[in-house]
């Protein structure tokens, strides 16, 4: 069991006079599906960030079970990143130098279970023959399928998904956010970024973002 | 200038044996006649710069007793002598012996003066040389280091991926490290290859041009300069990978992502 706390943060960010995100609370518990709603620029992805321990928050903290991330030291950070939190850009990141198979090995080197069922990942996202490509040579989609196997293989305590359905056409969309749906039966926490209605659902705690507030739907 | 052993073989110097001068041309030839006395080279001198590469050096004893029986009408066949070559202790003054030799007006070319003005010049050349190379070596580290640079922002997405799925600076520090080494240790094996390659008709050229001693090329003088080429280059690398690194590894992953251009 855990518990992802963020207490006031605010960010913004330099060179711009106006704030990202305003004074934010939310809790995140384990079995947790939480989705942020809110149109272009309201601020959600540097939220998700911030509770990803990717961005310093301006003020405010982001606390792990009490204990507040950005107080620890970068190596710590890195650590405690790599172990809990699996972050899913809006943009896809790989390493364009490795196959979709020493990606998914490289980020399983930096997870919870060095022994995780690769080979079951690469089925689950129907990436059998891309498995060693280079991610270069696959398609928006397998990419973001590629993407999202890579952070499932670190298993991760908590999804952050930014507009996860990007690129995916309808068939594989609905995989992707049952396979993320599936993640809180194993007492994960998924918090879930979209612009996009069809994928909110009633059992999920939904917060909507505009202007950098964030509010309980 | 002379090689080491010559002092042995100039002391030792039997009758009817003979040093050639580089100037001399002895190619393909064994003996030469001089005042109808038949001489064995048994060397050649490397390129002083003196009078000594157009001379032949030989037993003065002998060439006086051949100018008797050569020359028998000239009452004093000393005075046909038109060059000596005397050796000095190391500490004796030149001065004092021309001063010994009466009757002798000498025209005085000191071997020793000529040394010390080469090595004094090698000194120069060495110095200007090193100096070139000091300069070359911060150049190369600009130039790597911005290459290095330009390698790393190219990848800097993938930089901020890694640092976001928990790879720590000092792991990225370390990768990098190993990568620029591994490029810097290749770059310094084949570049010091080619500069072995090259090492030989270099020095040709510097023999047959300049007057000066030259190294003797062996296969242990390659085998330390390459190892000492390779050495260099790592560090050069090495060096170079430092501030570029310095600088990325002060972005937050999330600047790395948002500054990558891929």
């Amino acid at each position: 069991m855990f518990e992802l706390t963020i207490e006031k943060v605010t960010k913004q960010y330099s060179g711009n006079d106006y704030q990202a995100v305003k004074s934010c609370d939310m809790k995140i518990k384990s079995g947790d599906f939480i989705s942020i709603q809110g149109e272009s620029g309201s601020g959600k992805s540097s939220l998700l960030l911030m509770m990803s321990g990717l961005l310093p928050p301006t003020s405010g903290r982001v606390l792990w079970n009490g204990e507040s991330i950005y107080d620890m030291s970068d190596n710590a950070l890195s650590i405690w990143r790599s172990k809990n939190v699996g972050y899913l850009f809006q943009n896809v990141q790989l390493v364009q130098a490795l196959t979709v198979r020493e990606n998914m090995l490289l980020s399983r080197s930096f997870g919870n279970d060095p022994t995780l069922d690769i080979e079951a990942l690469i089925t689950l996202f129907g990436l059998e023959d891309e498995a060693n490509k280079l991610p270069s040579l696959l398609s928006g989609g397998q990419r973001r399928r590629a993407m999202i196997a890579c952070v499932l293989s670190r298993d991760p305590l908590i999804v952050c998904a930014d507009e996860p359905t990007n690129d995916l056409d309808s068939v594989w969309a609905s995989k992707i956010m049952a396979i993320l749906n599936d993640l809180k039966k194993k007492d994960k926490a998924i918090v879930l970024v979209t612009h996009d209605s069809r994928w909110i659902t009633d059992d999920q705690i939904q917060y909507v973002m505009e202007n950098g507030e964030l509010n309980q739907a | 200038m002379v090689k080491p052993w010559i002092k042995d073989k100039i002391d030792t110097l039997k009758d009817g044996e003979i040093i050639a001068g580089c100037n001399v041309d002895i190619e393909g030839l064994v003996s030469l006649t001089i005042l109808n006395y038949p001489m064995t080279i048994i060397s050649s001198l490397e390129p002083t710069g003196s009078f000594l590469d157009d001379s032949v050096v030989c037993n003065i004893g002998l060439l006086r007793n051949l100018a008797k029986i050569n020359f028998p009408e000239n009452p004093d066949p000393f005075s046909s002598i038109t060059c000596a070559m005397v050796r000095l202790d190391k500490n004796a003054s030149i001065d004092t012996y021309l001063d010994s030799i009466i009757g002798i007006s000498a025209n005085v070319i000191s071997v020793t003066d000529l040394q010390i003005k080469l090595q004094n010049e090698i000194g120069m050349f060495s110095t200007i040389l090193t100096l070139l190379l000091a300069v070359i070596m911060i150049l190369c580290v600009i130039a790597i280091s911005s290459q290095f640079y330009m390698m790393i922002h190219m990848r800097i997405k993938e930089v901020g991926y890694l640092r976001s799925i928990g790879m720590t600076r000092s792991q990225l520090f370390r990768m990098f490290i190993m990568e620029f080494g591994l490029i810097g240790l290749s770059s310094g094996f084949f570049g010091s290859l080619i500069g072995m390659a090259l090492i030989g008709p270099m020095i040709n050229w510097v023999r047959s041009n300049l007057t000066m001693p030259v190294s003797v090329v062996d296969i242990k003088f390659m085998l330390i300069h390459l190892l000492l080429g390779i050495v260099i280059t790592l560090m050069l690398c090495l060096i170079s990978t430092i501030i570029p690194l310095i600088i990325t590894n002060r972005l937050s992953p999330h600047e790395m992502i948002t500054k990558g251009e891929l």
